[in-house]
């Protein structure tokens, strides 16, 4: 490697990744905040989330910023605790139906016949339902906790991965490359891994980047019609419907609003980044 | 089959392939792609096979090695002895690149693009030698780039394919399919997709490994100017059947069969201004629409009207084997 000389004045500016430019930038650093917030929360938390600080449905003030609730719980705290709940249930829900998709849907592409016949009806019947529904559905018939929302919730997602996969695998397996590989004798198993998965997974993992925000949403709303996390957890779901009985007192409900609003609208913008800068054809340069 | 022009008759063929026929099922009926081919390769022979796009010439070489999904094929080819038609699969991929291996037209995309070209070699050699280090694959694979004359193998190991130009990819390609110490090399068109110049030397690394490495090389072409440099031995093909076989500059010298004719008069020539490209007229035969007969004699200026009836097999004219009723008569008078 040659290095070539610069004329003097002429700075390099080495650019950020695309994904840590401008709103994506602000939504790495307020997903990052908030994770920050959810592990380190036990060490600092202004207030006990479930314990009274005083008086019942303060308003807004300089000592409890988002108010106090029905029973005197201080708001802004439960806000911040319900990031322990809401965060660590959406990875768990998105990991679990990455997984379970990239192996239904690679298996199915790759493979085909009666085999992708099969999976791919049961896709299809899963799919027709609409997702809170079906997720409320299983729910209810398993029983409402936090383990079940979040089972049905896995139920209910992997698909879509699934299909999403099964699609790229079955274009990428068509491709020269892979025929060459199996020219040269390489087996099923390698094939597949390391042939057809690396140029599969990116729409796949621009999906789970976007859909966090949508699974954080979808466990709020389990909660919110108390088939998730029970009172009193401070649950941000299930702090909103106790707002709706104190439908007055505005910041109950507000407040985990608020942080849903901003939790989804960041993984959209990462998700949106991420496409982007995976999209060749697309790239703003 | 008579073997003309053969570099020695004695000793048995690496590749023995006799009366393959491959069929692809198409929905207007089994479409006979490749019907009743049979020829001999020796190790450190090169054979040519030429032909029209769809004369069956790649198809031949992929079902021998059962890289044709849904066709059906039937004959007989044997390597060292091994049938390969209708060998059970696993068998078939343990000999797939590392006894006969393939190198493909488009070095452009016939590479993994999320692996560097070192990691792709080694995955070669991994994939036929469970046994052999990671660390040791990765040494092999910088010393066959050297081989494949790369320059500064130790860095281009770790390049991924879009870093390298088409000539280098080729070279790649030809490292992989060489990893293995493979008995038999074919190469499906090596040079089309490269610039004229970058053919060349592609032609003459593949005419160096032959010799280092005593290689067999089966060299699918439709350009007879690689031919008569790179070859010995060469096989003219015409709708799924060899029409004329022989050594190269017999063929090249006196050529019996009407379309071998047709073919180089095709090749434009500098030494001689041309006002018209030359061409065989007509369309080349398909396996969805097989003339009756001979299937060249649609396209043929020596044609007469038996040729419609039957469909003649290879016999000794002149000095090569050509299947031509015609000129079979004009040799016996």
């Amino acid at each position: 490697m040659t290095a070539i000389a610069l004329p003097s004045g002429v700075k390099v500016v080495r650019r950020r990744p695309p994904w840590l430019r401008g709103t994506s930038l602000v939504a790495v650093v307020s997903i990052g905040m908030w994770v920050i917030v959810a592990l380190t929360l036990p060490l600092w938390s202004p207030h006990d989330p479930l314990e009274p600080i005083g008086d019942r449905l303060l308003s807004p003030n300089a000592h409890n910023w988002m108010g106090s609730d029905a029973l005197g719980r201080d708001v802004f705290t439960r806000t911040l605790w319900g990031a322990r709940q809401s965060l660590p249930i959406s990875f768990v829900v998105i990991v679990s139906s990455v997984i379970v998709g990239t192996v239904v849907g690679a298996v199915s592409g790759y493979f085909g016949g009666w085999l992708d016949t099969v999976l791919m009806r049961f896709v299809d019947i899963t799919m027709a339902f609409p997702p809170i529904l079906l997720a409320m559905a299983i729910t209810a018939s398993l029983g409402p906790s936090v383990r079940n929302a979040v089972l049905a919730m896995i139920l209910v997602w992997w698909p879509i991965y699934a299909r999403l996969l099964r699609s790229q695998v079955v274009a990428v397996r068509q491709r020269e490359h892979v025929e060459s590989a199996v020219a040269i004798g390489a087996s099923r198993w390698l094939i597949l891994r390391r042939y057809v998965l690396p140029l599969s997974y990116t729409p796949v993992l621009v999906n789970a980047t976007t859909d966090f925000g949508q699974v954080v949403l979808l466990t709020a709303s389990l909660s919110f019609v108390g088939l998730g996390a029970r009172p009193p957890s401070p649950e941000w779901g299930a702090m909103i419907t106790e707002g709706v009985t104190n439908f007055y007192d505005w910041w109950i409900a507000a407040a985990p609003g608020i942080a849903i609003l901003l939790v989804v609208f960041a993984f959209n913008f990462l998700g949106d980044a991420l496409r982007d800068s995976f999209d060749v054809k697309d790239r703003g340069r | 089959m008579t073997d003309v022009g053969a570099t020695s008759r004695e000793r048995t063929p690496v590749l023995s392939v006799r009366d393959l026929r491959v069929t692809f099922p198409t929905s207007t009926g089994p479409a006979p792609a490749v019907r009743g081919v049979d020829f001999d390769l020796y190790s450190g022979e090169a054979l040519a096979i030429v032909g029209e796009s769809g004369s069956g010439k790649s198809v031949t070489m992929l079902a021998m090695l059962g890289l044709l999904g849904r066709a059906a094929v039937t004959g007989s080819a044997k390597f060292d002895g091994t049938e390969l038609v209708g060998l059970d699969p696993a068998k078939l991929r343990a000999i797939r690149g590392s006894k006969v291996s393939m190198i493909f037209q488009d070095p452009m995309t016939s590479l993994n693009p999320v692996l560097t070209v070192g990691r792709q070699i080694s995955l070669v050699m991994r994939a036929h030698d469970s046994k052999l280090s990671k660390a040791a694959a990765a040494a092999r694979a910088v010393d066959l780039l050297e081989q494949v004359a790369i320059s500064r193998p130790q860095t281009r190991v770790h390049s991924y394919p879009h870093e390298l130009s088409g000539g280098m990819r080729q070279r790649v390609m030809i490292a992989m399919a060489i990893a293995n110490n493979p008995e038999v090399l074919i190469a499906d068109e090596p040079t089309t997709a490269l610039d004229v110049t970058v053919q060349a030397q592609i032609m003459e690394l593949l005419g160096k490994l032959r010799e280092e490495h005593n290689l067999a090389l089966v060299l699918i072409t439709h350009d007879l100017g690689v031919v008569a440099g790179a070859t010995d031995r060469v096989n003219v093909m015409y709708a799924g059947r060899v029409v004329e076989t022989g050594a190269v500059d017999a063929v090249f010298r006196v050529p019996v069969h009407p379309y071998t004719r047709g073919l180089l008069e095709c090749l434009p020539r500098l030494d001689a201004r041309q006002e018209v490209q030359v061409s065989i007229p007509g369309m080349a035969a398909t396996p969805q629409s097989l003339p009756s007969g001979c299937p060249f004699h649609p396209r043929c200026r020596y044609a007469v009207d038996s040729c419609a009836d039957v469909e003649p097999s290879l016999e000794p004219i002149g000095e090569t084997l050509a299947a031509c009723s015609v000129m079979a008569g004009v040799a016996a008078q």
